[in-house]
């Protein structure tokens, strides 16, 4: 029996799932989409060569593999890939009629790119995101935050950068039922030129700059100051040392 | 040079470590280049007479101006910052600093608001970053070895960056500072509830690097590494703790068990 919900706003029974896969560490992304909906995975490249990481994505789950290719992100930088996988969400939102439900993105590294694509497509978006699940016309989401747990209960859509290494997923065997769909930048309406700019905001390689850890004379003073910071679980005043 | 804006963030309270760090490389790179330095905080309601510690630890550690924050959702505890709570308060912050540069921790909070706010006004954005002065010029750099990566130290642009625990030294120092007060609201679509009893953060990782003990905490995002006795990890570290390697970690790991077990009773 569906789950259908009373919301009228958003239907949960198949939702669309957008899965932004920067490279195969996000593929864990399919698998929590799939618990989910109806996952599209969905990457930009520099060439048009079918992505190995989207051809992955097809035998673990998703429903439909979305490319946008272009030279020019071997050289822009996260806005520009997140204004363009914005535009994609939207391109492919308008083709099935229905606006996505939820956007996961890998939390890992720098974390850009998923909350700079909420800001793009103006949805609230939440980070360190260790588990979802739907429940009836809300979503359950566990957040990391240093040493605890923090349950948000909220309506969709939003974009939800996901901690991946806790939820690896179990491949699958099969071979891809689909293809990777190739899109260029003119499908979305988006100019090279107006991309480009991006170019000089993008960090370039360059002299590591040399750095000393701060170093502390014990564990308890490590647990201490970090602690204070709240990413360490607070010991209670008095307990054994 | 215009401005230098830090968000600072809260634990339980208190401004964090993190925090104060982030506002003294901001000092010291606001002295260098002629910047003034913004400190942003987020409180629940203006501080009252004889209740000014924020401001006066603010002030002492860099801040030229302060912008208090003020938002009824800013009392809750700090665990339940998202951009939905802070986002508006730190736009804002934006707004009335026009800055050239954004600090940020790069804790939890941190990653929640930097990456958010670099793209709400198209900022470039280094995450864990260097941000100093080495001989009279400004560094703006991320990474290390291989992947170290830096940006143009002209600051044409606003740059947004995220400040690891330990890195930089917190400022002390004797000095005033101005203060405004920024009314702010939000509208939030996900709300804080208990989580389930079963639900506990995982537990922090270990990695090897090169023969030599690394500890990473919070490793989903990379927040901070450990060295463990004196060894050649320690150029890759946030902090290091010198001795015998095995028995500080099982030290660590003993001494997040215990409180672990002591913040469920």
């Amino acid at each position: 029996m569906s789950e259908a919900t009373t919301n009228p706003r958003i239907e949960l029974t198949r939702p669309m799932i957008v899965a932004l896969l920067e490279d195969a560490r996000d593929l864990p992304l399919v698998s929590i989409g799939a618990r989910l909906g109806d996952v599209v995975a969905l990457s930009v490249r520099d060439n048009a060569s079918p992505d190995a990481t989207l051809l992955d994505a097809l035998t673990r789950g998703a429903s439909r593999a979305v490319q946008v290719s272009d030279p020019i992100f071997d050289s822009v930088d996260y806005l520009a890939v997140a204004h363009t996988l914005a535009c994609a969400i939207r391109h492919l939102c308008e083709r099935l009629g229905a606006p996505p439900v939820v956007v996961l993105a890998g939390d890992r590294g720098r974390g850009a790119v998923g909350p700079a694509v909420a800001e793009r497509l103006s949805l609230p978006h939440l980070g360190a995101v260790y588990g979802v699940e739907v429940a009836r016309d809300h979503l359950l989401v566990d957040r990391q935050l240093g040493s605890s747990i923090q349950r948000l209960r909220g309506t969709p859509p939003v974009v939800l950068a996901c901690v991946l290494p806790a939820l690896t997923p179990t491949a699958r065997a099969s071979a891809p039922s689909s293809t990777v769909e190739l899109l260029e930048l003119e499908a979305l309406h988006i100019t090279q030129q107006e991309l480009l700019h991006r170019r000089r905001f993008r960090p370039e390689p360059g002299a590591a700059v040399a750095s000393a850890p701060r170093v502390l004379a014990s564990v308890d003073r490590l647990a201490d100051r970090l602690a204070r910071d709240g990413v360490w679980p607070k010991r209670k005043a008095g307990g054994p040392g | 040079m215009a401005n230098i804006l830090c968000f600072m963030e809260q634990y339980e309270g208190e401004l964090t470590p993190s925090s104060l760090e982030t506002l003294g490389q901001a000092r010291r790179l606001g002295s260098g280049l002629g910047a003034t330095v913004y400190a942003a905080v987020a409180l629940d309601r203006a501080p009252g007479y004889g209740e000014d510690d924020v401001l006066a630890k603010l002030a002492a550690g860099g801040a030229d101006k302060v912008l208090l924050l003020v938002g009824e959702n800013f009392g809750q505890p700090s665990s339940t910052v998202t951009w939905e709570t802070h986002g508006p308060a730190v736009i804002s912050a934006w707004d009335v600093s026009q800055p050239a540069l954004m600090l940020v921790p790069a804790s939890g909070c941190g990653r929640e608001i930097a990456a958010r706010a670099a793209a709400r006004v198209g900022a470039a954005f280094l995450h864990d970053a260097f941000v100093e002065m080495q001989g009279g010029q400004l560094v703006l750099a991320e990474g290390r070895g291989e992947r170290a990566r830096r940006l143009p130290a002209a600051l044409e642009f606003p740059v947004v960056a995220t400040l690891p625990p330990g890195r930089y030294s917190a400022a002390a120092g004797d000095e005033e500072a101005e203060v405004e007060v920024l009314q702010v609201g939000a509208v939030q679509r996900f709300i804080a509830e208990p989580a389930p009893e079963s639900a506990r953060a995982p537990e922090p990782t270990l990695t090897k690097h090169d023969g030599h003990t690394l500890v990473e905490l919070h490793s989903s995002t990379g927040l901070l590494t450990v060295a463990l006795g004196k060894t050649a990890a320690q150029a890759q570290a946030d902090f290091a703790i010198e001795g015998d390697a095995d028995a500080l970690l099982s030290g660590l790991f003993a001494s997040h068990e215990r409180s672990m077990k002591e913040g469920s009773r």
